[in-house]
């Protein structure tokens, strides 16, 4: 296992060096100097990072640190080889090796009503990350109420935004049922936008003979700072968006142990522009800051079986737009609902062995679902507007720390391609992609 | 199950018993803290415990534990390697509960049954 840090941490520092565009474009642009010093910060950090992993993982069950502490951590890297468009690095008929995801958490528990607990998470994925060290979540949670049926506490600081069944462990192999999450629901590309945030959440749940409800309310900041967000809203602009409060909810009821798990998510989101004097070919073209606000909601179902797991999650973004005032984009004011929605069925077929089928499929305005409207409007390819992915995978657990997977897909569109790895123009609708990936946790 | 010699506790329900193990009850009545120890998912009579004792499969709650450890909302089990360091570390920590096959009458645990 250390060997396999060992390889990820040079791969992490190639990575960095040679294979990030961004830096090389920076290098290139002149800022060799600045890059250099933010490299060697963060060659810095990513040395503590992976020594602690090491010097924990270096003695077996370390994870339980000190009465009430524990320490855990997640590490996987993965192949990409995609037939047409760019997939974490890959590119026609050569294998990306840009997927890797590295995590270590510590908690406390100081009490049994006071919970402090934070973790690092550092991510490559193409364009669309780089590495870069962030801090995932960190709050304090209290119990306000805990009397084994009924529980009520409260999380301040950074926590994690429920929505859907996986957004929460998103980025931990583990607890995917395949290497990708189902794209339409879970886009990379505005990953960091929804996955955690600064605010406060009350939670709580009642349990009642065989049945379990819990909720999370949540008052957040959204992390608005990814370029990602930037391509998705308004393309590949030079402009930043700021943040408003938002809120984010969830219920959760579970049936018998979790033999059924039915769950709605709920959230609204809003968020502004600021344009760049550069945005949309210069100064003057760009008349208006825009306002978004997302209306999004998840129904999720899931049934367990002993051998057998369904589940299926529909998704709605009502996307509201104004103020961007690009005369010859008024796309940009358009509002519209996003569709999304999968269904998948995973198979455990023998013991350590699961086998994984899916079909997911987003459109980005449901209103014109192959993108036709878009296309003669924008002249964009109208396969950006939507994405419809059957995948199929196979899972082997050499043991309960290790997990091996490998699938294939097979997409129409490209709805859930970033465009910092693949711009509009050179998109390819019909494309196949295999993935391999080792993780390990503990 | 076993139990520390202080947990009062004789009996609980399933769905207390899912409670505790899924680590969502932290304290025992009276307050102490749960201190829950399980063997590995490997081990024949984990698998045993989950399907006759909790009614549910072991993957599944090997993902509710992923998904409070990795989401920072709460702590997994405490794993032993054998029943016999789960005897010995369940006699040994104030608040632990576990299980084994079969309890000696020279164990300093105590049986908790389930109803």
């Amino acid at each position: 296992m250390i060997q396999f840090i060992r390889f990820l941490f040079v791969k992490m520092k190639l990575a960095q060096r040679f294979v990030c565009p961004l830096a090389r474009l920076r290098e290139r642009v002149g800022v060799r100097e600045t890059n250099m010093a933010g490299f060697t910060i963060k060659s810095g950090i990513f040395a503590i990072f992976v020594n602690i992993a090491l010097l924990f993982m270096a003695s077996a069950g370390a994870r339980d640190l000190h009465d009430g502490v524990q320490l855990h951590g997640f590490a996987s890297q993965g192949v990409a080889l995609s037939s047409q468009n760019q997939f974490n690095g890959s590119t026609q008929g050569s294998a990306g090796m840009d997927m890797r995801e590295l995590g270590l958490n510590l908690s406390w528990q100081a009490a049994p009503d006071w919970l402090v607990s934070g973790q690092l998470v550092s991510r490559w994925a193409g364009a669309t990350d780089n590495g870069t060290v962030r801090v995932d979540y960190a709050f304090v949670d209290h119990s306000l109420i805990d009397n084994g049926q009924r529980h009520l506490g409260m999380q301040l600081g950074k926590v994690k935004n429920p929505y859907g069944f996986f957004n929460m462990t998103r980025d931990v192999a583990h607890t995917r049922a395949g290497i990708m999450l189902p794209q339409s629901i879970y886009q990379d590309q505005i990953r960091d936008f929804f996955l955690a945030a600064p605010g406060i959440a009350l939670h709580g749940s009642e349990e009642r003979g065989d049945n379990l409800l819990s909720w999370q309310v949540s008052m957040l900041h959204p992390q608005v700072s990814s370029q990602n967000l930037t391509a998705y809203i308004v393309d590949r602009q030079q402009g930043h968006f700021n943040a408003r409060t938002s809120m984010l909810a969830q219920t959760l009821w579970e049936h018998d142990g979790g033999k059924w798990r039915v769950g709605l998510s709920l959230g609204q989101f809003d968020i502004h522009y600021q344009p760049a004097p550069s945005d949309f070919f210069g100064t003057g073209s760009f008349t208006g800051a825009g306002n978004v606000t997302l209306n999004t909601g998840v129904l999720s179902v899931e049934h367990n079986r002993e051998d057998w797991s369904y589940t299926a999650e529909y998704a709605s973004t009502r996307q509201l737009r104004s103020g961007f005032n690009v005369p010859f984009a008024p796309i940009l004011d358009k509002d519209t609902t996003i569709e999304a929605y999968y269904l998948q069925t995973l198979w455990r077929f023998a013991p350590r062995w699961q086998a994984l089928a899916r079909y997911d499929a987003i459109y980005l305005d449901k209103q014109d679902r192959n993108g036709m409207t878009f296309a003669a409007a924008t002249t964009l390819p109208a396969s950006q507007r939507y994405a419809r992915d059957w995948t199929m995978g196979l899972r082997y657990e050499p043991s309960s720390k290790w997990s091996l997977f490998a699938e294939i897909h097979h997409v129409n569109g490209g709805a859930w391609l970033s465009k910092l790895d693949n711009p509009p123009a050179g998109l390819s609708s019909n494309w196949d992609m295999l993935l391999l990936q080792a993780a390990w946790h503990f | 199950m076993i139990a520390h010699p202080g947990v009062t506790v004789q009996i609980l329900t399933v769905n207390e018993t899912r409670s505790i193990f899924g680590m969502r009850q932290l304290t025992w009545p009276g307050g102490v803290p749960v201190r829950v120890f399980v063997l590995p998912e490997q081990h024949s009579l984990h698998a045993s415990f989950c399907r006759e004792m909790l009614n549910i499969y072991p993957y599944q709650l090997r993902l509710s534990w992923n998904r409070l450890v990795y989401s920072g909302t709460g702590q997994a089990p405490t794993e032993v390697a054998t029943e016999q360091e789960m005897l010995a570390r369940v006699a040994s920590t104030p608040g632990a509960i576990g299980y084994v096959n079969k309890v000696n009458s020279n164990d300093s645990v105590h049986t908790v049954s389930v109803r």
